[in-house]
């Protein structure tokens, strides 16, 4: 059973907001890995991620994170995340993560570090 | 009809600074990553450790046992079904918590494991390699032994 669950609203033209919740650990990626990536990867659209109901990441959800992340790239989009709780924002850390992509206090930062 | 208890290892008090979990034991697949980690949630409640702490069990449990789903390989000495099953034990004390994981699949050290490159562009990235990178930094110490035929990595993290 998954352990997690994604809401998905167009913020203006060029930006997604995305409101992840639970946990991105096996079974929670494995439920929302697939939609994550259909909904952002071909919109043409930037993209900031709600994180404040998300417990727990673990590798799978940052490798998660990271393949969408190249994938916006290839034509000069970005992802940014915030709202991070202080568990989740130390292996954020660990992993590198906050130096391929936005990883802000409030969804106002992270509106701001996407192109314009 | 009565439903038949379910055995779940309840931790056992040993003192007031000292709990212990009886071994939970777990198949060595997806199913039995998920399977533990839905085992392990109780366990941590009763022993009312921090949250970092607590993060820390998990991730290390969540990490390991997918390692040893996707690449444990099984000697050829070793009773595939022995290699199959994977045993985690907790113990809170004092200000500690100790997680030791033991299996039967074929030896390999998380000190092995070459620390991913650092990224610097993310067109380039590295896509995963990073779990056992995380388990290193996430536990205040980490051992490894292999010894009989069987692998045993203990965790310990401040308990607050």
């Amino acid at each position: 059973m998954s352990t997690s669950s994604m809401n998905i609203t167009p913020l203006d033209d060029t930006t997604l907001a995305v409101a992840l919740e639970g946990r991105l650990d096996v079974p929670g990626v494995d439920g929302v890995e697939t939609w994550f990536t259909a909904a952002l990867v071909p919109s043409g659209k930037n993209a900031i991620v709600d994180m404040s109901g998300v417990e727990f990441v673990a590798s799978l959800g940052i490798r998660m994170f990271v393949s969408v992340a190249r994938a916006l790239a290839r034509d000069g989009r970005k992802i940014a995340l915030y709202g991070c709780n202080a568990q989740v924002a130390e292996i954020m850390e660990m992993a590198d993560l906050d130096k391929l992509m936005s990883v802000t206090a409030d969804a106002d930062a992270a509106r701001a570090a996407l192109p314009a | 009809m009565p439903r038949a208890p379910r055995c779940l290892p309840e931790p056992i008090a040993l003192s007031p600074a000292l709990m212990r979990s009886s071994p939970l034991t777990t198949q060595r697949s997806a199913d039995g990553v998920r399977a533990a980690l839905t085992e392990l949630a109780p366990l941590l409640d009763a022993m009312e450790i921090g949250p970092k702490a607590r993060y820390g069990v998990e991730l290390v449990c969540e990490e390991i046992l997918t390692n040893l789903a996707k690449y444990g390989g099984v000697p050829a000495e070793t009773d595939p079904h022995l290699a199959d099953i994977v045993t985690i034990e907790l113990e809170a004390q004092g200000d500690h918590v100790t997680l030791t994981i033991a299996d039967h699949t074929a030896p390999f050290s998380p000190f092995a494991a070459p620390q991913p490159e650092p990224n610097a562009d993310v067109a380039q990235a590295q896509i995963g390699g990073l779990g056992l990178s995380l388990v290193r930094q996430t536990a205040n110490s980490l051992s490894y032994n292999s010894s009989g035929g069987q692998n045993r990595l203990t965790a310990v993290f401040k308990a607050g």
